[in-house]
């Protein structure tokens, strides 16, 4: 008899729910204004990195609302949860008038697109000239979905400069080496760090490359798989075709190495269950000689190490150019801004005029310095920064809206030393001469959406048994004998090399 | 004055020929019950509403586990797939592998977890100092306050191989250190001591309640029979705690392939991926560059109906044995 | 009454494990305590302080630096307070009416309710519920979706159970309804175990996270675990903290200067409600 009651209450919840989700479906519809020279009501949403969220009549909000004409209403998420929050947001109907997509390649926006949620904005670009010249043909051609269009404004970031080895200058000095540009010429500097006490502190206690992994990928120490294997991600183009890198014979040379520095403690003894936070306070305590970092993090470092071994200066955080050649380039862009299809067309026209006009240096620059003698002065015809203040203002935090990109940002700040900068700039040009770009980024490939992850899981947790020793470079060989020709695997290289053949093609 | 039971009633109305009579006397003692117990009903009526509206309303949301769901088409428009994610999922070869990770970490957590709350609280209990006591009480809760992050961290800075705690301990003894993190034989034990450690005190707190509800005139009578501390605790304390010791345990089955998905993400390492995989983290891996909304709440469903068959199967044993059960 | 020499063995051996027990649990929140106190640059070099030689507030002061900060407070604080007072209400009139062996249809409300335990539809239905109830952006969200469950219910209806059926009897001669004598008679027998849960509610709410995340949309309402864990981010992670200019101190001081604030003010609570946890609280109440 319960089940009875059972299936009577299940049924009249799903009637209750029905209803329920049915009628209200209106969330807050920001009516474009009637008078074309109102100021444009737009709600936002986008990431949140700071600790401090700037508030609805903030300051420098204001400022940019002043310039471009508009009333913002902007929601701002903590970073680590924005894609659960834009799940439900999506869910709900009441998407904000303007969507930061931090993954533009997930399956759930792929499948959004196809359902018509947002405007194909790729017929309008042309008619805004910052879009088009201020961010890159590269960010352009890689946000584009499997249809060749682009259904969101991809936010600049620069390509240069990705993260790479950052190595203690003052300890090659110390003793005597230069930075490496192979990989056995690092494996000699990273056993010099080991055995000859760099830091002259009379113990053999230093870390000499403090890296750590991902449950499916292998992070820091990416960048040693992509010496060997000269690819950037997890497909590299080998006689025209996609081929999976884990798989390449090169990765094998990559993961006898790696194992090398692991058996020698060139790497933490704990790197495979450390984590990133973890990696970064041995680097500041002054403990590590080598981590994978962008030259921009050097304030995050420095200061700290300072305060423990006073004499290393700000170019001793020194970014190597290249090993056996390689150094990897970054896509052009992070996210992209999207607008959903609900908006009107002329009011989606406004919204893409906005970015543009903020992306005009005078208003870009109200987040970059803020507001005269509050965030910044100006003495002798240059800006002096104030960037405690101009981060309690919240400037930084609009760059998740809009974004201009310095294409040396990632290695140049505008309060670092001369010298620094000097330096950074000259070795991201080095860089750039030989950099090479994931190029499996925005392809789709069906199968892959269901089964890489799957796939990256395993070979990851392949990868760390064979380096710790528990399973044999002959189980790794088996291991990939058995995966290439696993038919999804297979399957999933031909859609890689179609697609990519065909992005090609369109160019 | 007794109130009449409902047979009872039956069989004073006189019996005529064709009317179901048992019927008809059967809808009006229940009416009367109903009339007679008015006031409770409407007291409970907040919280009923309550289960109507926040938890069977959004019940049909189990649905989408036969459908691929998406967030924009919404429930209306997407499209239905039967069983198609439940056959994925079984067909994984790694099921019967994420299967027993599963019901390892879980029945390890009721037979050695379970209990200590149970004899912590009699221990506590026991003690004559009112200040020593609330001491410890305070101290013993605290580590539940305790994000998964920080303990993970903790656990790290103990166990770590290369400067851990306790190896670095062992070197100046001159043993050998010991690799704790990535040993797979030690991983399910490692997670319930820290789950001992996180939530035995927390778990006292329910059954100290228990034991304070006992009439203190029990004791007094038993200590008349001559019982000693022991016995009292097994004869007085420990029946009055059992209602909720029932309860607890037929709730905890039903949860049983609910492994706390944060504590075992934070842990795991590509060296104990074979015991480490448990359903939450496979669906987190394998769904999350999917939308896998269908799929993760299938998994869910499988789950829930595992545990649901636990809980009738527990609490039909326990009614056996002549306990309140849960329903 | 005099204590045998057993009694007086058992009493040491209990001081004993408890002190025992107490020192195991103790250490590490100690070590928290402590690295939260610890200037960085010494946390640094040694991560094993028993006891710092160079204090700094320095995580603490990043943490209260935000304007943020009071205000998340002050929400949290509302949530506990309103919500457990609802919630106690809410569970514990469900939870003794159920305990009522004479009511009709209370099998089939447990096990209805046994099902709510069993079976969860995920976020987004939940979140579309609360939508279409406008509470989105609202505190109540935070409050309204969380009042009980059934594991509460369940629980609270064991310690129900243990309060005689008859009890009810004695009263209702006097013409008490039953609501009454919930009110007057019941609750005041049940102090210990509403303290109990009016623990575990108060908890609860203060450290709501995710449902915060997901039905507020003006970060002004967020409540201090939110905020928490917002400013925990630039801390770990690189390669987004590249954008944002104060630097924060080393992660794992902020990490435990940040589980400090968050739970000293909830922790407070529970010696406060310890003297419910006596014996005796259901003194003559079937005799008289």
């Amino acid at each position: 008899m319960w089940k009875r009651n059972l299936l009577a209450s299940l049924a009249a919840a799903t009637v209750m729910g029905s209803v329920l989700t049915a009628c209200g479906d209106g969330g807050k519809q920001a009516s474009g204004a009637a008078d074309a020279n109102a100021p444009l009501e737009l709600s936002i949403m986008t990431i949140l990195l700071s600790p401090n969220p700037p508030a609805n009549d903030n300051i420098i909000k204001q400022a940019i609302e002043k310039a471009t004409n508009s009333k913002m209403n902007i929601q701002w998420v903590s970073a680590n949860s924005y894609t659960d929050k834009l799940n439900v947001t999506l869910a709900s109907g009441d998407i904000p008038d303007l969507v930061y997509i931090d993954d533009p390649f997930s399956a759930n926006f792929r499948n959004m697109v196809n359902q018509g949620a947002f405007w194909d904005l790729t017929p309008y670009i042309k008619d805004y000239p910052n879009l088009s010249s201020k961010i890159s043909e590269t960010a352009w051609t890689l946000s584009k979905m499997q249809d060749g269009k682009n259904y969101g404004i991809p936010r600049p970031r620069p390509a240069e400069a990705d993260r790479f080895f950052i190595i203690r200058k003052d300890w090659l000095d110390n003793l005597g080496l230069k930075p490496p540009t192979t990989t056995d010429e690092l494996y000699n500097v990273l056993k010099a760090f080991k055995e000859k006490d760099p830091d002259k502190n009379g113990k053999n206690d230093t870390i000499p490359f403090t890296a750590t992994v991902n449950p499916t990928d292998m992070y820091d120490l990416q960048a040693i798989e992509g010496a060997f294997t000269g690819a950037n991600g997890n497909w590299k183009l080998v006689d025209g075709k996609m081929q999976f890198t884990s798989f390449l014979p090169e990765e094998k040379q990559a993961l006898q190495y790696i194992k090398k520095l692991y058996d020698e403690k060139l790497i933490p003894e704990d790197f495979a269950s450390m984590k990133i936070s973890q990696a970064k306070d041995q680097f500041k305590a002054g403990q590590a000689g080598m981590r994978i970092d962008k030259a921009g993090t050097m304030n995050d470092f420095v200061p700290a190490i300072q305060k423990i071994q006073p004499s290393m200066k700000p170019t001793d955080f020194y970014p190597l150019t290249s090993i056996n050649g390689y150094n990897p380039k970054g896509p052009g862009f992070a996210g992209i801004l999207a607008i959903p299809k609900k908006v009107p067309e002329d009011k989606m026209k406004r919204i893409l005029k906005l970015v543009d006009t903020w992306m005009n240096d005078d208003v870009f620059n109200i987040q970059q310095f803020g507001i005269e003698g509050r965030d910044y002065t100006v003495k002798d015809g240059q800006k002096v920064l104030d960037t405690q203040k101009l981060a309690e203002d919240g400037g930084p935090d609009f760059n998740q809206i809009v974004y201009v990109a310095d294409p040396y940002a990632s290695s140049t700040k505008n309060y670092f030393p001369k010298e620094a900068n000097d330096l950074y700039k000259q070795i991201q040009d080095e860089r750039a001469k030989s950099s090479v770009a994931d190029i499996s980024i925005g392809l789709y490939s069906p199968t892959a959406m269901q089964y890489l992850p799957e796939l990256l899981k395993d070979v990851q947790d392949m990868k760390i048994k064979v380096i710790l020793g528990r399973e044999s470079m002959d189980a790794w060989d088996q291991f990939v004998e058995k995966m290439k020709n696993d038919p999804n695997v297979v399957k999933m290289a031909q859609e890689m090399t179609d697609a990519y053949q065909k992005r090609n093609a369109v160019k | 004055m007794n109130k009449p039971k409902p047979m009872e009633m039956a069989s004073r109305i006189p019996q005529s020929s064709s009317v179901p009579k048992r019927s008809r006397s059967y809808f009006d003692t229940l009416w009367k019950d109903i009339r007679r117990d008015k006031y409770l009903y409407l007291l409970a009526l907040p919280g009923l509403l309550f289960f109507l509206i926040f938890k069977y309303v959004p019940l049909y949301g189990i649905l989408i586990s036969f459908q691929n769901y998406s967030p924009f088409a919404g429930m209306m428009h997407s499209p239905w797939v039967g069983f198609e994610h439940f056959q994925r999922f079984f067909s994984n070869p790694d099921f019967a592998m994420l299967f027993r990770n599963t019901m390892a970490i879980s029945l390890l957590r009721l037979v050695l977890f379970f209990p200590l709350p149970i004899i912590l609280s009699l221990l506590l209990n026991e003690l004559n100092s009112v200040i020593y006591k609330r001491v410890v009480q305070t101290v013993v809760y605290m580590p539940h306050f305790l994000s998964w992050v920080i303990i993970a961290s903790l656990t790290f800075l103990l166990l770590a191989k290369g400067d851990g705690l306790v190896n670095k301990i062992f070197e100046s003894l001159g043993w050998a250190k010991v690799d704790y993190l990535t040993n797979p034989n030690l991983f399910w034990l490692m997670l319930t001591i820290q789950s001992i450690w996180k939530e035995t005190g927390w778990g006292t707190i329910m059954f100290l309640a228990a034991i304070a509800s006992v009439d203190p005139q029990l004791y007094e009578a038993a200590r008349m029979d001559g019982a000693n501390r022991l016995r009292l605790m097994w004869h007085v304390t420990l029946p009055a705690m059992r209602t909720v010791i029932v309860i607890l345990l037929i709730l905890r089955l039903g949860e049983i392939m609910d492994v706390g998905f944060e504590q075992v993400f934070l842990m795991y390492n590509g060296a104990v991926s074979q015991v480490a995989e448990v359903f939450d983290t496979y669906v987190y891996r394998v769904g999350v560059q999917q939308g896998q909304f269908s799929y993760s709440t299938a998994v869910g469903l499988f789950k829930s109906v595992v545990g649901l068959i636990l809980v009738v199967f527990a609490n039909w044993l326990a009614k056996k044995f002549g306990e309140e059960g849960v329903y | 009454m005099k204590e045998s020499f057993g009694d007086r063995v058992f009493n040491a051996f209990n001081i004993l494990i408890l002190a025992l027990v107490a020192i195991c649990t103790f250490f590490p929140l100690y070590y928290v305590l402590v690295v939260s106190f610890t200037d960085p640059t010494e946390y640094l070099k040694s991560k094993f302080i028993i006891f710092p030689r160079h204090w700094s507030l320095a995580s603490y002061e990043y943490l209260f630096s935000t304007r943020a900060f009071l205000n998340s407070v002050g929400v949290s604080a509302f949530l506990a307070v309103v919500g457990t007072a609802c919630s106690l209400v809410v569970s514990s009139s469900l939870a003794y009416v159920l305990s009522r062996k004479r009511l009709r249809g209370r099998r089939i409300i447990l096990m209805l309710i046994l099902i709510t335990i069993l079976f969860n539809p995920g976020i987004i239905p939940n979140y579309l519920l609360v939508r279409n109830l406008n509470l989105i952006n609202s505190l109540w969200s935070l409050i309204l979706p969380a009042l009980t469950s059934g594991w509460y219910i369940m629980l609270m209806k064991g310690f129900f159970d243990s309060i005689p059926q008859e009890l009810e009897e004695s009263a209702s001669i006097d013409g008490c309804n039953d609501i009454a004598i919930w009110i007057k008679i019941i609750l005041p027998l049940s102090l210990p175990s509403l303290a109990a849960f009016g623990l575990f509610f108060a908890v609860g709410y203060w450290n709501q996270f995710f449902n915060a995340l997901l039905y507020l949309t003006d970060s002004s309402k967020w409540p201090i675990q939110v905020l928490l864990q917002n400013m925990l981010i630039g801390a770990n992670n690189t390669e987004l903290s590249s954008d944002v200019f104060v630097q924060p101190p080393p992660a794992e001081t902020l990490k435990m200067a940040a589980v400090v604030v968050a739970t000293v003010p909830i922790l407070l609570v529970y010696p406060f409600l310890q003297k419910h946890f006596a014996k005796g609280a259901m003194v003559g109440s079937v005799k008289g």
